[in-house]
């Protein structure tokens, strides 16, 4: 945490942010509601912000592939990251429909495409690859000064992925996949034989390590990648196995306060997702917990409380899961965000990454 | 020669361009079941694994043994003439290792068998310093190849054989009792390969093994729900074996440039195998598409992949041909820019595979499906 407390940022009082344009582009346009990364036929990349009901309302360019986004709690402001081994990430501007400014991670670290925002909104966190010392951390922007990098805080694991900030606004957990990775051979994976992957939690005050959790040795090739956190401060995480493909597991994972990590339900519910969850998310009431598995054309849908699976729904090429009230919205590869049954935005010229954020 | 198939490759760029603008929706497609508009696979699924994946292993697992008898003749007998022997048979293993390095599937991702056949790359030489420590500490139970096979994957392939037959210190194999170690455990490596080798043409054969899973795709089928899912996993790993040698083994290697070039990031540079190598994992694609069978619902493709292989492999060949060390020859202008030219009909021949057969056939996969993250 190194240059952190002597900036004095968390001992400030909650500022606004001053600089943000109270101008709407629009008296007619309804409020931003999500937003996520894509892709066009063309094979340009672009970030795109759509109203509640799926309306477009302004999409800006990107310069390579994007990944999943961090909104500022007071819903102004997105940051846009690159995929992994990408270096960017670009800062939007929710109320004037615009885009900000864009920053990089220090010479040596490129992000993991995963990040979120202080509960005042004043720091940005980013995971990171810190690649020629193969470490993970996550690097902390002042979201005051430009996004100016004030900091970084170890991740005590490699690959940290999937990172956010726990109801208690201080605690940071995030998903280390084990998977070690170098831009000199872009993503290739370098150490499947010897992978650990674990969820830490951290002190975002201090940086200091809480606690660390892991599966049974036997899972050590099932990277841990993303994560939601439920009701009671249960943290759910979605696997990636690099294992053998005849090999038969549970790809989600629940550690409920106070417990050890478990990994959820039979493995012969997973049997047709291959290996593979791409996102996790939780409901509005935190009841509830999706897990998308686009390679099967699978969701899951899970019950906190008990941690059942409540019901499979269908969706092809689906990656994309967000809250959306008690529900969930889904988007896909075929230019489709769904709420429910009902596509509220189709655009077949597009795909739809990985993420999508609703807010 | 490069300039004639840099315009086929233009071509196929431009192909693949027009490709790129279907709706996304219309190339991916579930494959869960069969699609009736799609050819039968199964003669050619049966025709990959028995005439391109077991015979290739079966030839690893001979070679190896192979290997493993001549070098226990250098063991009992260390003569330079032994060791030059030893070194002329880790050629062929090494023909045999990328014949089959493509079938990076299945039984090959069990127990890290690929791995332990082949621990590449290596960024920090962190295989390479275990198996130096291990040859300074004559550590007995590496002597052993079941006892081998459950220690770190960086002892027990085909580059801790290399650095045995050609590292530093290896001129002592031929020089007697200092050597004896190091002697005795390249052998050891040579039968744990074949063992590995063997693991994982049985994996395949057996009933109920792997090819049977792919026999029997079905909606209950645990990995393969249909044919065509059978058939994206061959497309994708040629893909992927093009890609590696382009991206990882040359475009890595040679950089930019002469004087930015890092030629010790390839494979095989110590024992002068590198572009030989390079050549056979390109073979091993042309021989997946058409002794196995793969291009044969796509001809035109098929024969568009093995001109731009083969004509990668002509070029090699000439370069092999100057008999100078890898690590020299990427420092040399010329050589430097005939090997920046290979990464034009290599990129061409990828985006066939990855892209263009797929869609051709219906197998192309959704944008979150592929690659993800």
């Amino acid at each position: 945490m190194a240059g952190l407390a002597s900036s004095g940022i968390f001992s400030s009082a909650l500022l606004p942010l001053a600089t943000i344009s109270n101008a709407s582009p629009s008296n007619h346009s309804r409020p931003p509601a999500f937003i996520a990364a894509r892709k066009d036929l063309s094979g340009q990349f672009s970030a795109a912000v759509l109203d509640d009901q799926g309306k477009l309302l302004f999409s800006e360019h990107l310069e390579n592939r994007g990944h999943a986004t961090a909104v500022s709690p007071n819903n102004k402001l997105a940051v846009v990251f690159a995929r992994r081994p990408g270096r960017f990430a670009l800062v939007l501007d929710l109320v004037s429909h615009n885009k900000r400014v864009a920053f990089t991670p220090p010479e040596g670290h490129h992000f993991f495409g995963h990040g979120f925002f202080s509960t005042d909104g004043r720091l940005l966190y980013a995971s990171e690859n810190d690649y020629e010392n193969e470490r993970g951390v996550i690097g902390i922007y002042d979201v005051t000064d430009s996004f100016k990098r004030v900091s970084e805080i170890e991740t005590h694991g490699i690959g940290p992925h999937e990172a956010l900030l726990m109801s208690d606004g201080s605690t940071i957990a995030v998903a280390n996949g084990g998977i070690l990775t170098h831009p000199d051979y872009p993503r290739q994976k370098l150490n499947i034989s010897t992978m650990e992957p674990s969820i830490s939690y951290i002190d975002a005050r201090d940086g200091k390590l809480l606690s660390q959790a892991s599966l049974p040795r036997e899972f050590y090739q099932l990277s841990l990648r993303h994560m939601a956190e439920a009701k009671g401060g249960t943290i759910w995480i979605g696997g990636q196995y690099e294992g053998s493909p005849t090999d038969s597991l549970s790809l989600v994972a629940h550690q409920r306060s106070g417990q050890k990590i478990r990994q959820i339900s039979d493995p012969k519910t997973y049997r047709r997702m291959k290996h593979y969850i791409g996102s996790v998310a939780v409901n509005a009431p935190k009841t509830l917990i999706a897990t998308s598995a686009p390679r099967g054309n699978q969701i899951a849908i899970w019950n906190n409380d008990n941690g059942e699976l409540v019901k499979i729904i269908q969706r092809q090429d689906a990656g994309g899961v967000a809250s959306a009230g008690e529900d969930f919205s889904i988007s896909d590869g075929q230019g489709n965000l769904w709420l429910g049954e009902q596509a509220i935005h189709q655009d077949a010229d597009f795909a739809w990454d990985n993420h999508l954020t609703s807010f | 020669m490069f300039i004639a198939s840099f315009r086929v490759s233009k071509t196929k760029l431009s192909l693949l361009a027009g490709m790129c603008l279907l709706p996304f929706g219309a190339i991916a497609q579930d494959l869960s079941q069969s699609s009736p508009t799609q050819p039968n696979f199964t003669p050619i699924i049966k025709q990959m694994i028995e005439r391109s994946v077991l015979p290739g292993y079966t030839a690893l697992e001979a070679s190896a043994l192979a290997e493993e008898k001549i070098i226990q003749k250098l063991c009992l007998n260390p003569t330079t003439e032994n060791l030059s022997k030893a070194r002329q048979s880790y050629v062929t293993m090494v023909s045999a290792w990328s014949a089959v390095e493509i079938f990076r599937l299945g039984p090959a991702r069990k127990d890290n068998r690929q791995e332990k056949l082949f621990f590449w790359p290596d960024r920090k030489s962190i295989g390479l310093k275990q198996v130096r420590n291990l040859i300074v500490e004559e550590d007995q139970k590496a002597l052993s190849p079941e006892k081998l096979q459950t220690k770190s994957v960086a002892l027990q392939g085909l580059l801790a054989l290399e650095y045995v037959l050609f590292g530093k210190g290896s001129e002592v194999l031929s020089t007697g009792d200092l050597g004896r170690y190091r002697c005795h455990y390249g052998a050891t490596i040579s039968k744990t390969m074949a063992l590995t080798a063997r693991d994982i043409s049985e994996d395949w054969s057996k009933p109920n093994g792997y090819a049977d899973l792919m026999y029997n795709a079905g909606p209950d089928n645990p990995v393969y729900r249909s044919k065509g899912e059978v058939m994206q996993d061959f497309l994708r790993v040629a893909s992927e074996m093009i890609q590696s040698v382009r991206d990882l083994k040359l475009h890595n290697s040679i950089k930019d440039g002469p004087g930015k070039s890092k030629p010790k990031r390839a494979p095989l540079w110590r024992s002068g195998l590198t572009i030989h190598a390079i050549k056979d994992n390109l073979n091993s694609v042309t021989n997946l598409m058409n002794t196995g069978g793969l291009g044969s619902f796509t001809p035109r493709y098929a024969k568009s992949i093995e001109f731009e292989l083969e004509q990668t492999n002509n070029t090699l060949t000439k370069l092999e041909q100057r008999k100078e060390p890898w690590i020299e020859m990427v420092k040399q202008k010329d050589a430097h820019q005939i090997l920046s030219y290979i990464l034009i009909p290599l990129e061409g021949a990828k985006n066939i595979t990855a892209d263009l057969i797929p869609a051709e056939l219906g197998l192309s996969l959704g944008f979150n499906s592929l690659d993800g993250d």
